[in-house]
């Protein structure tokens, strides 16, 4: 029997394994502007972010946490903001392997979701994040975490809420980039500025809150970051080959957390 | 040489077995695939990612994605359809459209390309199949 397995996996191996020698043809400019973009599988998540800045060093992400805004907000868009910078700090936690931390966040999260009156879909996985953490199970505890934004998202989605679902996206996103910029800032390094190259994602962020409703659009906050973005997508769209300088690092971070200031401010 | 061995299996079972779902979601049995085969990958340390990429490849043409990868990071990108008669393929470009050396796994409905980006930035993944005709596909993907 196992001879018999280990045969078929020869075999199978043998007919599968091919290499780029043989590989495809360039493609077209047609199809170069065909391609899609995708969101969610697009955007690199914050664990991918953080687990590249990993690789270069050791970098100390407890120094970036922060404690939860004193003021909630009541603005519905402005607490699917915040939710999504949330959810970045699960994986900063995460990736700080700090249990307590995890569970402080999986708590904030949790509120904010009944803020939205998404508790319910939450309750399960508050309760997986706070045994992975108890098992130090970190990697899936990064699984965990998109699937908690996942799943908040099509409960948005299912209540004709789908403009919540890209606030959220936009935060976390936006949150992921200012701890990455953050720690680059603190140790920099050209190589590690090579990893903060995420063209077209600002872009994409920028067309969907250009498509969202007038009241809001029209929000203090919102109108404020969709008049930052570009900025923010220049800093980050910089040519292959040429990493961002430490100055360009230090005002990619200024950027992105002026806007995370700005999601955590009271309203106004 | 164990990932190797796995992924074999793995595809040489879906050799065997008869992809073509009786009845019921395409979508579903094409996302159940592929992350059967991305498990491969999850044994040795990668992450699978929540997004996954679902659709009806188009006839004759490959479908396109554009997708932020990290320098530093490894990827491995898995895709799968229901009609066990085709070969799907799996393939990443450049954000200039030229052909990126990858590792590549081919075995009738899965596939699957592996990649390590030295630069960070957009890349295009191309996801095509042999006979022709629509077919559906899940793909999904995993970093470490």
């Amino acid at each position: 029997m196992f001879r018999s397995a280990c045969l078929s996996a020869l075999l199978g191996l043998a007919a599968c394994v091919s290499t780029a020698a043989d590989g495809p043809q360039p493609l077209t400019e047609e199809q170069i502007r065909g391609a899609e973009f995708l969101g969610g599988v697009s955007i690199p998540a914050p664990g991918e972010l953080f687990a590249a800045l990993g690789k270069i060093g050791k970098p100390d992400w407890a120094a970036f946490f922060r404690k939860q805004p004193p003021t909630p907000h009541t603005s519905r868009p402005l607490i699917a903001l915040n939710l999504g910078t949330r959810i970045a700090d699960g994986y900063l936690a995460a990736e700080a392997q700090d249990r307590q931390q995890v569970k402080n966040i999986s708590m904030e999260i949790k509120l904010l979701a009944k803020s939205l009156g998404l508790e319910q879909e939450f309750t399960a996985r508050s309760n997986s994040i706070a045994d992975f953490a108890d098992n130090r199970r970190w990697d899936a505890l990064d699984e965990e975490l998109e699937a908690v934004q996942a799943e908040l998202a099509a409960a948005m989605t299912a209540r004709s809420d789908t403009d919540l679902v890209t606030l959220m996206s936009l935060g976390c996103w936006l949150r992921s980039v200012d701890v990455a910029a953050a720690q680059l800032a603190a140790e920099y390094t050209p190589q590690g500025a090579k990893i903060l190259r995420l063209p077209a994602v600002a872009d994409f962020f920028a067309s969907r809150l250009d498509a969202l409703p007038a009241k809001i659009k029209t929000l203090p906050t919102i109108a404020e970051i969709q008049r930052r973005l570009p900025a923010l997508g220049a800093s980050l769209s910089l040519p292959s080959g040429t990493p961002a300088s430490g100055e360009a690092v230090a005002g990619m971070h200024d950027l992105a957390a002026g806007m995370i200031r700005l999601i955590n401010a009271p309203e106004k | 040489m164990i990932r190797t061995l796995l992924i074999a299996s793995f595809l040489t079972l879906a050799t065997v077995l008869d992809a073509s779902p009786a009845s019921g979601d395409a979508a579903v049995t094409c996302r159940r695939a592929a992350l059967e085969l991305a498990g491969a990958w999850a044994n040795d340390g990668f992450r699978l990612r929540e997004h996954v990429w679902t659709g009806t490849l188009p006839a004759g043409k490959p479908a396109l994605a554009r997708v932020n990868l990290l320098a530093g990071n490894r990827y491995w990108f898995t895709a799968a359809t229901n009609a066990a008669s085709t070969t799907l393929a799996v393939e990443i470009f450049t954000d200039r459209g030229m052909p990126v050396a990858a590792e590549t796994h081919r075995n009738g409905p899965l596939a699957a390309a592996g990649f390590a980006p030295a630069e960070s930035g957009i890349y295009i993944l191309a996801v095509s199949e042999s006979s022709g005709t629509p077919v559906p596909f899940c793909l999904v993907h995993s970093y470490k």
